[in-house]
């Protein structure tokens, strides 16, 4: 007989296998037991605690020289970047909204382009007739104008007297000169002299 | 020449015991090139392969959308929008080709968005739920409506994203959101009893979460790490490990396994301030359940959410147990709603061998019929 209780004699390796998922299922079964238990869980906690403990000092060390240290290279600090970083996340949320406000403009003129097109049309059309009109108008102005101008010119031919002969030529008078400078009053004198110095 | 153990003394056929010994020895001398490339780190995990595009960013946040791939006339109309927890990185869904959700999803049609909540740096410690579900994830959706041109859409949230999700749905039912997918979403902890180690690991008395937060200002991603898998210690630092070996000889199988070692190792650290509200305001004090966990002045109230729901539960869900998603069932006013319990775990369900043919035929099933 080569099985016996469910291991096959010939399988030497199999049957190790075997022996061996045994043994690991009920080990499996009693650790899955033990970390549900209260004992378990204190000693997590115990186990953080301490290792809370006996790092925070050297934490502390190592940060208070790296602020100093990057302080001397005139470099930021991890407080700063992280300060730094949240402003730049702020920003991004702007942008975002931003973003999106200019996406539901967008929808909105796309939605609103026929409107728009067919009133732009109406007043192209309007402005046209005004046009035509306005030309008429201009060109029975200009008739008036020049109608005016030749009723002036006109009454300026009736209303101007005889032309009287023409006198004898006139001698060109000589160009007006600076006049000298008038001698100064003896006050004035005085005070010239008196500011000479400077 | 082969003998029987009735001719031989022994209770065993030495031939045969010698034939399974060499057999045994092929297979370490066909797994050693593959154990010594996974060991020396020469070989890594391709995932998060399906084609995609960055449509808008936000601080760490990345909204992606998927190309689609599926025939026009195949495709649906209503987006659908993917939420991972702030643990661990989003490309689960996407984990590899072949077995990535995502690529899935896209070759049934669906118009897939997912956001990246991206790993919080020490400028991000104080983002709270409140940022989250209220802040980034509406600005994220704004962003995916104008893309896509629509105005309804899905949303899945996986974790804690179902968590943030749900808050979502609560606070603003009536943007657009037409489709609701929690997976396994930790929601009610009130059954203390049935929720696993965490609860009591988080207990006032051990864990002094304000002087964690004081030092480290996120949680780091190592401690979650530490603390998921402390779960199930054995399974996870000693099975998963065995497990590779006894198949180092298989490639698909050395793949999977690299793939999913890759995302278990890949953690992120949680945002302090949020890290709090999980332990005190919803660990402790159970106050998304009980209406009073307070979001910008205002209550989450879960009877808002008046989205079709979908709540998809893992039996053997050992990080968010089945009693911590159940109960919302009854609290949402959803005239629309349903709940299906898988067999798997808490990632298994989803980015397991077993999900193509189990998990994500029932959500395209389910949400085919509300995304036209």
């Amino acid at each position: 007989m080569s099985q016996k209780n469910g291991f096959d004699l010939n399988d030497p390796v199999g049957n190790l296998r075997k022996a061996r998922d045994a043994t690991l299922d009920a080990w499996a079964k009693a650790m899955i037991d033990l970390v549900n238990t209260e004992t378990f869980a204190r000693w997590v906690g115990a186990t953080l605690d301490s290792y809370l403990i006996a790092s925070a000092p050297l934490q502390t060390l190592i940060d208070t020289s790296m602020k100093t240290s990057l302080a001397r290279l005139n470099m930021p600090s991890r407080d700063e970047l992280t300060t730094l970083a949240r402003r730049i996340t702020n920003i991004e949320m702007r942008l975002d909204d931003l973003d999106v406000k200019v996406d539901q403009l967008g929808h909105a003129l796309r939605a609103q382009t026929p409107v728009l097109v067919e009133m732009l049309a109406e007043q192209m059309e309007q402005n046209k007739q005004e046009d035509i009109e306005l030309n008429g108008m201009e060109s029975r102005l200009a008739l008036l104008d020049h109608k005016t101008d030749q009723m002036l010119r006109l009454i300026e031919r009736l209303q101007a007297p005889p032309e009287p002969p023409e006198p004898p030529q006139k001698r060109r008078k000589a160009p007006r000169q600076v006049p000298p400078p008038e001698p100064p009053t003896p006050e004035e004198a005085k005070e010239d002299h008196a500011i000479e110095g400077f | 020449m082969t003998t029987s153990p009735e001719t031989t003394p022994f209770p065993f056929d030495p031939a045969t015991v010698a034939r399974n010994l060499y057999a045994e020895v092929e297979r370490i001398g066909k797994a050693y090139d593959a154990g010594v490339k996974i060991a020396s780190g020469k070989t890594t995990a391709k995932v998060a392969q399906t084609p995609k595009e960055a449509i808008w960013a936000l601080n760490k946040t990345i909204l992606y959308r998927y190309y689609p791939q599926a025939p026009v006339e195949k495709r649906k109309r209503v987006p659908l929008l993917l939420v991972f927890a702030l643990i661990n990185k989003p490309y689960i869904f996407d984990l590899r080709p072949g077995g990535s959700f995502i690529e899935f999803m896209v070759q049934q049609g669906y118009d897939v968005y997912l956001v990246d909540w991206g790993a919080p740096g020490p400028e991000d410690s104080h983002l709270t739920f409140d940022d989250y579900a209220l802040e980034y994830l509406p600005r994220a959706i704004r962003r995916m409506q104008a893309y896509c041109g629509q105005h309804d859409f899905s949303m899945l949230g996986w974790c804690i994203g179902a968590t943030l999700a749900a808050v979502y749905a609560a606070m603003r039912p009536d943007d657009g959101l037409r489709n609701l997918i929690l997976l396994t979403a930790p929601i009610d902890f009130s059954n203390k009893g049935a929720m696993g180690p965490f609860p009591k690991w988080l207990k006032d008395d051990y864990f002094n979460i304000d002087a964690i937060l004081q030092q480290t200002g996120n949680y780091p991603g190592e401690m979650i790490d530490v603390g998921s898998k402390l779960l199930k210690p054995v399974e996870n630092l000693v099975g998963n490990y065995l497990r590779l070996l006894d198949n180092l000889d298989d490639p698909k199988i050395v793949e999977s396994w690299q793939a999913m070692n890759t995302w278990v190792s890949d953690g992120v650290p949680f945002a302090g301030a949020a890290y709090r509200q999980l332990v005190v305001d919803l660990y402790r004090e159970n106050r998304l359940m009980n209406g009073t966990w307070m979001m910008r002045g205002r209550p989450v109230n879960l009877g808002d959410i008046k989205a079709s729901l979908l709540n998809i539960i893992a039996r053997q869900d050992h990080i968010v147990p089945p009693c911590q998603s159940e109960t919302i069932l009854d609290r949402v006013s959803s005239a629309d709603k349903q709940q299906i319990i898988m067999p798997g775990g808490h990632i298994g369900i989803m980015a397991g061998s077993g999900a193509r043919r189990g998990l994500w035929p029932q959500i395209d099933a389910w949400l085919g019929d509300r995304s036209v």
